[in-house]
């Protein structure tokens, strides 16, 4: 585009006027064509000279204003105010790092547990373990205690005594702890089974603070316990353990070869 | 280490807001004269002009996010903050709205011979006198340099309406300029 080409009249130049010394607007056709037209034209001539005179001031003023900046003071609150700001945000960051760490410990804990009770290869053994002892070894050592090892004569007085049994194998039950606090489960209860309550014992009393001694007994300590060696087997001494009260009175007696032979298997 | 790209205002933003301290001063450094002045000329009060500054600079640090690249440049959005701030204040304190004898004379550069100085008061006087919408186009685009572009995305308007609002401005300074030199030259005579 040439600046014949372009039609330039006083309104279109009025219109033009605060563009034509800004770059890249007008195309510079156009402004060659409105400063040709401001020479052949007064009024437009003084407009442009009143615009270029405005310029002037205006930028006197911008370079006077340049010089001019807010206190340092500004800059020193801003920096106060920006580390405060990121300090906080730091601080909320971390604050729910910490909390998402142990919202994840304590999911990694449960889930442990509940893997642990479910999984665990010794707990069922245990308490499988438990069950087989509480249910089937008992009762085995009771009968071989009665059955096999007990004399006859002993096997129909416990037999006979009804009622008194049971609370005969209370009083030693209460007794054995005394004897030996640490020995094995298996043992307690062979010996259990094996202790025979004494004629003249008081078979409702329990035994507090008892004891258990081996003793050698003759024929006729026997006797006097109202017991028959021949009974045991020997027309001898006869090795036995005593279930002794608190008072040192005899209350109960077990053969000591039955009561090895009970602890043997183990 | 820094990228090239970091010394733009967009780098620097970046950087600001993941906590770059540096980053944030230099970012300051280089917007606050602009702003600050833009408060200046449409306050005419240099506190105040301050307060708007470090306003607009709070407002960055708080919610760097709302600012969007692709809208505008860092400059315009930091005017426009600046221009909400005016506007705040101007309808909280009426007292706020420049006069024509507003200026401080703090402002003036005693450096500058009297002529200089005479001119660039009256033209102060001139702009500081004109509505708020055509103050903040002279401001933007004849002092601050803005392209219509700029100034537009600053004065959330269209370029149209940023053209015919300085070409208006103008237009009044011109004719306030005219009325007041005789005036300033009589008094100037008589003394």
């Amino acid at each position: 585009m040439s600046v014949s080409q372009v039609s330039m009249d006083c309104e279109f130049f009025e219109r033009i006027l605060c563009d034509l010394d800004r770059e890249g607007v007008l195309p510079a056709a156009v402004r060659d064509a409105a400063l040709v037209h401001a020479e052949g034209c007064a009024r437009c001539g003084r407009l442009l000279t009143e615009s270029e005179s405005l310029d002037m001031h205006l930028r006197s003023l911008g370079i006077s204003a340049k010089m001019q900046s807010p206190s340092p003071h500004v800059e020193s609150v801003l920096l106060d105010e920006f580390r405060g700001f990121h300090g906080e945000r730091r601080l909320i960051r971390r604050r729910w790092q910490l909390a998402a760490l142990g919202v994840a410990a304590a999911a990694v804990l449960a889930v442990s547990y509940f893997l642990f009770g479910h999984f665990a290869p010794g707990r069922n053994t245990v308490k499988d373990a438990e069950q087989t002892r509480g249910h089937s070894a008992a009762p085995a050592f009771e009968q071989q205690a009665t059955d096999a090892t007990a004399p006859d004569s002993l096997r129909a007085a416990s037999s006979t005594e009804g009622s008194e049994a049971p609370s005969n194998k209370s009083l030693v039950k209460s007794a054995v702890p005394a004897e030996n606090a640490t020995s094995q489960p298996e043992k307690n209860l062979a010996q259990e089974a094996a202790f025979i309550p004494l004629p003249y014992a008081d078979a409702t009393a329990e035994i507090e603070g008892g004891q258990v001694v081996r003793v050698i007994l003759s024929p006729v300590a026997l006797e006097s316990m109202g017991l028959r060696s021949s009974e045991f087997g020997s027309s001898g001494n006869v090795s036995a353990d005593l279930l002794l009260d608190e008072a040192g009175t005899p209350e109960a007696i077990r053969l000591a070869a039955q009561s090895d032979s009970v602890s043997t298997p183990n | 280490m820094s990228q090239p790209n970091d010394a733009t205002d967009d780098g620097l933003l970046r950087r600001a807001q993941a906590g770059d301290e540096e980053a944030f001063r230099l970012l300051y450094r280089r917007n606050c004269p602009a702003i600050y002045r833009f408060a200046l000329h449409m306050c005419g009060n240099s506190a105040t002009a301050e307060d708007v500054t470090q306003e607009v600079f709070m407002a960055l640090i708080r919610n760097a996010k709302s600012f969007d690249p692709a809208r505008g440049t860092l400059g315009g959005f930091l005017f426009g903050i600046a221009r909400n701030h005016l506007r705040k204040r101007w309808e909280k304190d009426q007292r706020l709205v420049p006069l024509p004898e507003a200026y401080e004379e703090s402002q003036i550069d005693h450096a500058t011979d009297a002529a200089s100085f005479e001119t660039v008061a009256r033209v102060r006087q001139a702009v500081g006198s004109l509505p708020s919408d055509y103050r903040e186009a002279v401001i933007l685009c004849d002092l601050e340099g803005m392209s219509y572009e700029e100034a537009a995305a600053a004065l959330e308007c269209p370029i149209g309406t940023v053209r015919s609002r300085l070409h208006r401005a103008r237009a009044l300074l011109v004719e306030k300029l005219r009325e007041r030199r005789p005036v300033i030259r009589a008094s100037a005579v008589g003394e």
